[in-house]
C-alpha cells in the first residue's frame, strides 16, 4: 500500500509535506502535473473502485493507494499545455485526466486529502456561510445582489463593508465606507452579483485543521486584507502561535468534519468582546506560510494522517 | 409563477415554458442581469433568497448545471471567466435559500442535483438494486490507447430481441417509460439518493442501466403534468 501526492512540485505546501513523509519513510509516488502529457490513467468502476495510472515507466495500481494528498492545479496550465491552442489534443488530454484523476478520487475508498466534491463547498461562500453558521460560528452580515440600490441600504445600516468573490477566485477585499461616493464603484454590480459584508473589527485567526490536530496562528496586520499588506504599503503580517478556547477548536473540528476536509485552513476573527467570526473554510489551504513563521507542525500533522492510512491498509491486507 | 433556469438552448426547457404557459417564466443566465436578485445572511447564518423583480415567483425548476463564460453575453469578454463563476457561486447559494420548493436542489458541485460523473451514477445504481455496466475510462497518451483493466471485463449486449434501450423519467415516486414497476421502485429509489426529484435513465431490454443523469426531457406531457404538483408545494 502507498500513498498518491498530485501537484506542482514548487508549491512549498507539497514540499513539505513530501519532507514530512519521507523523514517518516512511508512510502508515497509523486505525480507530478508538469507531466500531465505523460499520464495515462484507466478507471473501472463495478463492484469495486480500479484503477491504473502510468507515467514516466512507473505504474501505479489504484487499488494499492490507501491515501492521497491532493493540491492540483489547472493542468491546462501547465507549461507543456498553456501555449497550445483551444481544442488542441493535449488541452483535452490535460482536461481529461484532471476529470478521470478527481473522479477516482472522489470514489476511492482511500482517505483522500480532500475529495474534490468535498473541496467544492468553498465555490460559493455565502452557500458555505450557512454551513459554518451551523456550527455555532457567527457568520458576517452579508448581502450578494446585482441591485445598486439594495448595496446603499445594506451600506447605510451595516457599513463600514467589504466587497469579495463570493466564489473560490481569490479577490482582494475591498472596503466600503458610509459617505463614500458610489456613483462609479456600483456599476459592475449590475452586471453581476456581488457579495458585500459587515465589516467586522478584531483579531484574525487562522486555523488549520488536520484531523484531530488543530493549529491556532493569530495576524497582526492593519490591512484590510493581511495576504496582500505590500499593496496597501503597509507592513508585513505578523503571524504567531496561539492556544484556541477549547469551544472553539472543538468547532473548527466540526466544521471540517461536517464539511467532509480532513484537513482544512479556517478563517477566523475574534472581536474585541471576544465573540468568535468565521468567513470561510479553505479545502487545500497553503499552510507552509503560516507554518515558515511560526514553527507549527501543520506538514507533519498532514503526514501523520497519510501515514496511518497507509499504515492500517498494509496491516488489514 | 413558476421560475425555469435554463441554458438557452434548452429546447426542452422552451417547450415546457410553452406548455405551461402564462403561470411561469423562463430565464437563461444572461437573462438573469436584468431582474433584481438578492440574496442575504444573518449573523447567525439564516439566509433568505429573493427575485425583487418576479415577486409572484414561488418555485424554481432548475436545468442548469452550472455557468460558463459562454452563458453570458452582456459582459465585457475580459471578465467573462470572473462573472461566469460568480454567477454561478450567486446561484448555488441562492437556489439553496430559496424559500419555496426548488426542483433538483443544487449541491456543492452543480446547480441541478448532485453533478455526478457517469461512474458516481453506475456505482449508486449498482446500490439502489439495479443492474449496471462497469463503467470504464481510459485516457491514454498516444502509443498507450490499449486498456489494461477492461479486456476481460466486457459485459455482453443486451440479447433480447426487439430490445431498443427505454428512455425512462421519474418525477419523485413516479417512474415514466416502459419499464416494470420493480425496476421503476429501484430507480425512484436511485432518484432519492440522488437527492433529486428529477432524473432520468436509459435501460435496456434487460433491466441494465445504461446512463442516469439528472437531465430528462421535460417537455414529454406527462413528465410536465407530474412535476406541477412538486413545484406547487403539493408533493
Amino acid at each position: 500500500m502507498t500513498a498518491l501526492l498530485w501537484g506542482l512540485p514548487g508549491d512549498p505546501t507539497m514540499t513539505s509535506v513530501r519532507r514530512a513523509l519521507s523523514r517518516i519513510g512511508v512510502p508515497f509516488l509523486f505525480l507530478d502535473q508538469r507531466q500531465v502529457l505523460a499520464m495515462t490513467v484507466e478507471l473501472s468502476i463495478g463492484p469495486a473502485v480500479e484503477g491504473l495510472l502510468r507515467v514516466a515507466g512507473t505504474a501505479l495500481d489504484l487499488a494499492g493507494v490507501a491515501a492521497a494528498y491532493l493540491r492540483p492545479h489547472d493542468s491546462t496550465r501547465v507549461s507543456a499545455v498553456r501555449d497550445t491552442p483551444p481544442g488542441s489534443p493535449a488541452r483535452r488530454h490535460a482536461r481529461e485526466v484532471d476529470d478521470v484523476l478527481s473522479a477516482w478520487a472522489d470514489l476511492s475508498p482511500a482517505l483522500v486529502i480532500s475529495r474534490p466534491s468535498a473541496a467544492a463547498s468553498n465555490g460559493s461562500k455565502p452557500a458555505q456561510l450557512q454551513e459554518i453558521a451551523a456550527c455555532g460560528f457567527a457568520v458576517p452580515k452579508t448581502l450578494v445582489t446585482n441591485d445598486p440600490g439594495a448595496v446603499e441600504r445594506f451600506l447605510d445600516r451595516n457599513g463600514p463593508l467589504v466587497c469579495k468573490s463570493a466564489s473560490a477566485i481569490r479577490s482582494r477585499v475591498r472596503r466600503l465606507d458610509r459617505g463614500d461616493d458610489l456613483s462609479g464603484r456600483l456599476a459592475d454590480v449590475t452586471a453581476c452579483p456581488t457579495q458585500f459584508q459587515r465589516r467586522v473589527p478584531g483579531t484574525d485567526v487562522r486555523v488549520h485543521v488536520a484531523g484531530a490536530e488543530v493549529f491556532a496562528t493569530r495576524i497582526t496586520s492593519d490591512a484590510d486584507d493581511y495576504r496582500y499588506a505590500a499593496r496597501q504599503g503597509l507592513p508585513r503580517a505578523r503571524l504567531e502561535a496561539i492556544d484556541l478556547p477549547d469551544g472553539v477548536a472543538e468547532r473548527c473540528r466540526q466544521l471540517a468534519c461536517k464539511l467532509g476536509l480532513p484537513v482544512a485552513g479556517v478563517d477566523l476573527r475574534v472581536t474585541p468582546d471576544g465573540e468568535w467570526f468565521c468567513f470561510e473554510v479553505n479545502p487545500s489551504p497553503a499552510f507552509s506560510y503560516y507554518e515558515a513563521d511560526t514553527g507549527q507542525p501543520i506538514a507533519a500533522a498532514v503526514a501523520g494522517l497519510i501515514t496511518a492510512a497507509v499504515t492500517c491498509a498494509q496491516v488489514a491486507r | 409563477m413558476l421560475l425555469i433556469l435554463a441554458h438557452r438552448h434548452d429546447i426542452a426547457a422552451r417547450e415546457l415554458a410553452a406548455r405551461w404557459n402564462g403561470d411561469v417564466i423562463l430565464l437563461t443566465p444572461a437573462d438573469l442581469h436584468t431582474e433584481r436578485l438578492l440574496l442575504t445572511v444573518s449573523q447567525r447564518g439564516r439566509a433568505r433568497a429573493e427575485l425583487r423583480s418576479r415577486p409572484s415567483v414561488t418555485a424554481v425548476l432548475s436545468r442548469l448545471g452550472g455557468v460558463g463564460p459562454a452563458d453570458l453575453d452582456h459582459v465585457d469578454p475580459q471578465d467573462l471567466a470572473y462573472a461566469a463563476t460568480e454567477l454561478d457561486a450567486f446561484l448555488r447559494a441562492w437556489l439553496l435559500a430559496w424559500p419555496g420548493p426548488v426542483v433538483n436542489r443544487p449541491t456543492a458541485t452543480c446547480l441541478n442535483g448532485p453533478g455526478w460523473r457517469p461512474e458516481q451514477w453506475s456505482l449508486a445504481a449498482a446500490a439502489a438494486g439495479l443492474s449496471v455496466r462497469p463503467a470504464h475510462r481510459l485516457v491514454a497518451t498516444a502509443g498507450t490507447s490499449r486498456s489494461r483493466l477492461a479486456p476481460d471485463r466486457a459485459v455482453a449486449a443486451c440479447a433480447e430481441p426487439n430490445g431498443d434501450p427505454a428512455r425512462v423519467t421519474v418525477v419523485g415516486d413516479r417512474c415514466f417509460g416502459p419499464v416494470p414497476g420493480d425496476l421503476g421502485r429501484r430507480l425512484c429509489a436511485l432518484a432519492r439518493m440522488a437527492g433529486c426529484t428529477l432524473i432520468e435513465a436509459i435501460v435496456d431490454a434487460c433491466g441494465t442501466v445504461l446512463h442516469a443523469g439528472a437531465w430528462p426531457d421535460v417537455s414529454a406531457p406527462d413528465v410536465a403534468d407530474a412535476l406541477l404538483p412538486f413545484l406547487d408545494g403539493a408533493s
